[in-house]
């Protein structure tokens, strides 16, 4: 049997920053993939964008420190995916969620493998925190929790 | 059927009380319209034109009899005192207050029933066969399964933002009476000597572009179930279209893709999968399974069968009954009852809270406390025994609860339309309505043997109407209603999708309309044909003649 790969280990502690998009100047932009595909020097962070082709960094994970996905609009959930595949293809490394994602996604996100989450004000990442730290019970095994109920069910 | 363990009941409540904070956001103003859109959505709430409409959760179609009266009590306290039983086997109340949802979710959860999933851009309520467990001819009931795949799909954390809704059925037959070419993934499952196995189709639906589903897996072992719908999932999710909702379903992506090149894409993406954590073991197939075991039949002597017969040549209101809305059931003394909410003057699927009351009643007395409600719009009792037959069918008839239309042309799937839902370009239950008072001889209703018509109020075939032998279609034309007709579609294995007659009709003709149809096939007829191979054997334009030379 092959083992979903744990990258995203469950007493890790998670990050939040706060960027406000109106005011504050981000403080150094990730290079797209393109660029890092491109670069001859390997910049240790990377963005991805929904319908970006990631397959051109999966041999070079070890590389990168930190992977940014974009939630242009929060009803786009393909980042959700691709960060479940990234932990599945053996990334460690900081997973961060950025853009339109909403409060209400977050457990969802820390499921798929997310552990950085930029949010757009400081109550929001606050009330994040809280909502992470009451674990609730769940069905499926997922980037946190490889084993699904059924294999942790004790009646 | 299935019963929560702890595990299950604390994962309901969790989700109503997340949604209590969800709506008490939104009714303050901290959570934005747009945000409690599809967080509400996945709850099963849609605003609707009167009223937000509440679709409660009926897994695989399968209710019992305390679930029953509660959706009875909510219809009293909460609603008008009726419910709708959807095409998706799910059960609709159409006048709950926003703010008391919450409650009517919790009320819900204590009777072990929830409404997730019921909307929004997520895999939706899985359905099957409405006969699964008892009907002759299946390779295995296919309930164990859909239970074990419900629990995979509520709340998966990756696939709760697709492109689009995601509908799946299984079926374990033949016969395939849950439609799966139908559906965004559709799952034949087959015994192979001790291995249960699934064949995967990929696609199909209905909707704007009606397309049949392809094959993606043959002789999937069922262990690998998760793993691999993970992997189909995960594809659509990254390549479905999201620029147009029209063209977000899997069906687009799978053809524009080529079924090939899509299966590739999933292959790769199960690869990473297979054989892990995420496949079933054979503990917990076997701890659900138990949940299915065929319930403690009695065994009846001759005695039984002689009585009925008496009963039968007796009582030829009885008979009629016996012939149309009960089947053979795969235990010696027993029928499968059904019950057809098709009364003329309501809805069809419409049920009002005294006669969920009486069928939670009945069920206890004569099915074993457990009920089942179909695509067609019906309730199964699935386990009567046949001395009990002409006991239940009289308590029946004073409910209204006795037509004997299954299978008939008064025995339509229709949406709510128009009449209720925001989406519909124009009613479809008053058309229904009509047809029925047009066609009100049961004589001729039963000359005319089985007849599949289906009513959609738009484009997105909530009624079916592809499917159907006979389809109809509101379609709205410069703000008025208009009815588009479609002959030759057909559900179950030999699935297809119906053709355009011509011209559509205004609302008022439509009795006429159906009316010039149905005497075309009693003229063409030839001995026992029945509608469809009629149409088979002639053609559409013989209908097409005869529909347009009398309307003009």
């Amino acid at each position: 049997m092959q083992h979903l790969t744990n990258t995203a280990i469950d007493t890790e502690t998670y990050l939040f920053s706060v960027v406000d998009p109106a005011t504050a100047e981000r403080q150094s932009i990730a290079p797209t993939l393109t660029d890092w595909v491109e670069a001859d020097i390997k910049p240790s962070r990377v963005t991805i964008a929904p319908g970006d082709d990631f397959s051109g960094i999966l041999n070079q994970l070890h590389k990168l420190q930190m992977i940014e996905i974009q939630f242009p609009v929060f009803t786009d959930g393909r980042g959700f995916s691709t960060a479940r595949e990234l932990r599945e293809r053996g990334y460690t490394g900081t997973l961060q969620a950025t853009g339109a994602f909403i409060l209400d996604q977050i457990e969802y996100l820390w499921r798929c493998g997310f552990n950085a989450f930029e949010f757009q004000c400081a109550t929001q990442a606050k009330l994040a925190q809280v909502r992470l730290e009451q674990r609730q019970e769940v069905y499926q095994g997922d980037a946190r929790q490889p084993l699904p109920l059924f294999r942790r069910r004790c009646n | 059927m299935y019963q929560y363990d702890h595990y299950d009941q604390s994962i309901v409540d969790q989700r109503v009380s997340q949604f209590r904070d969800q709506t008490q956001r939104f009714l303050s103003g901290d959570l934005s319209a747009e945000a409690y859109q599809p967080l509400r959505l996945q709850n099963g709430l849609y605003i609707q034109r009167h009223a937000p409409m509440l679709r409660i959760a009926v897994p695989y179609g399968m209710i019992n009899s305390t679930q029953v009266r509660a959706i009875a009590e909510i219809t009293r306290k909460y609603d008008r005192g009726y419910a709708h039983i959807s095409t998706r086997q799910n059960i609709q109340i159409n006048w709950p207050e926003l703010a008391r949802v919450p409650d009517i979710l919790a009320d819900l959860a204590k009777v072990q029933m929830h409404a997730i999933q019921t909307s929004g851009n997520c895999i939706r309520n899985i359905t099957t066969d409405q006969f699964a467990g008892v009907v002759e001819g299946e390779s295995l009931d296919p309930r164990p399964y859909c239970e074990i795949l419900r629990q995979w799909s509520t709340l998966h954390p990756e696939f709760a933002f697709l492109p689009r809704k995601f509908k799946i059925a299984i079926s374990s037959n033949a016969t395939d009476r849950a439609a799966i070419l139908a559906h965004d993934v559709g799952i034949e499952l087959k015994q192979h000597k001790e291995q249960v196995v699934a064949d995967v189709y990929v696609g199909g639906g209905l909707g704007r572009t009606p397309i049949i589903g392809a094959l993606l897996k043959s002789d999937l072992p069922a262990t690998e179930l998760i793993s691999y719908l993970e992997a189909v999932i995960r594809v659509y999710n990254q390549f479905g279209r999201r620029d147009n909702k029209y063209k977000a379903r899997i069906k687009i992506l799978a053809k524009a893709m080529g079924i090939e090149a899509f299966a590739a894409k999933v292959d790769a993406q199960w690869q990473l999968k297979k054989h892990s954590e995420l496949s079933l073991t054979p503990a917990e197939i076997q701890r659900v399974s138990a949940y299915f075991s065929a319930p403690n039949y009695s065994i009846t002597d001759a005695s039984a069968s002689s009585t009925l017969e008496q009963q039968l040549a007796d009582n030829r209101l009885f008979a009629r009954w016996y012939e149309r809305n009960t089947l053979a059931h795969r235990q010696p003394g027993y029928r499968i009852v059904n019950i057809a909410l098709k009364t003329a003057g309501t809805a069809p699927g419409d049920i009002t809270h005294e006669q969920l009351d009486v069928l939670a009643q009945l069920a206890d007395e004569y099915s074993f406390g457990e009920l089942r409600t179909t695509h067609q719009q019906n309730i199964v009792l699935a386990d009567v025994a046949l001395e009990r037959l002409y006991e239940l069918w009289q308590s029946l008839q004073i409910h209204d609860l006795a037509s004997p239309v299954i299978g008939t042309l008064h025995d339509m799937i229709c949406c709510p339309g128009g009449d209720f839902c925001s989406l519909a370009n124009a009613k479809s239950i008053p058309i229904a309505q009509a047809i029925q008072e047009r066609f009100n001889d049961l004589d001729y209703v039963y000359d005319l043997g089985p007849i599949e018509l289906n009513i959609s109020g738009c484009m997105n075939a909530c009624g079916h109407h592809h499917i159907g032998h006979i389809g109809i279609l509101g379609v709205d034309k410069k703000g008025r209603e208009f009815y588009q007709v479609c002959l030759g579609g057909r559900q179950g294995r030999e699935a297809s999708i119906g053709k355009i007659l011509g011209p559509s009709f205004g609302a008022d003709d439509m009795p006429d309309v159906i009316a010039n149809i149905l005497t075309v096939y009693l003229e063409a007829r030839q001995n026992e044909e029945t509608f469809i191979d009629t149409y088979d054997r002639i053609g559409i334009d013989p209908f097409k003649e005869a529909v347009y030379a009398t309307s003009h």
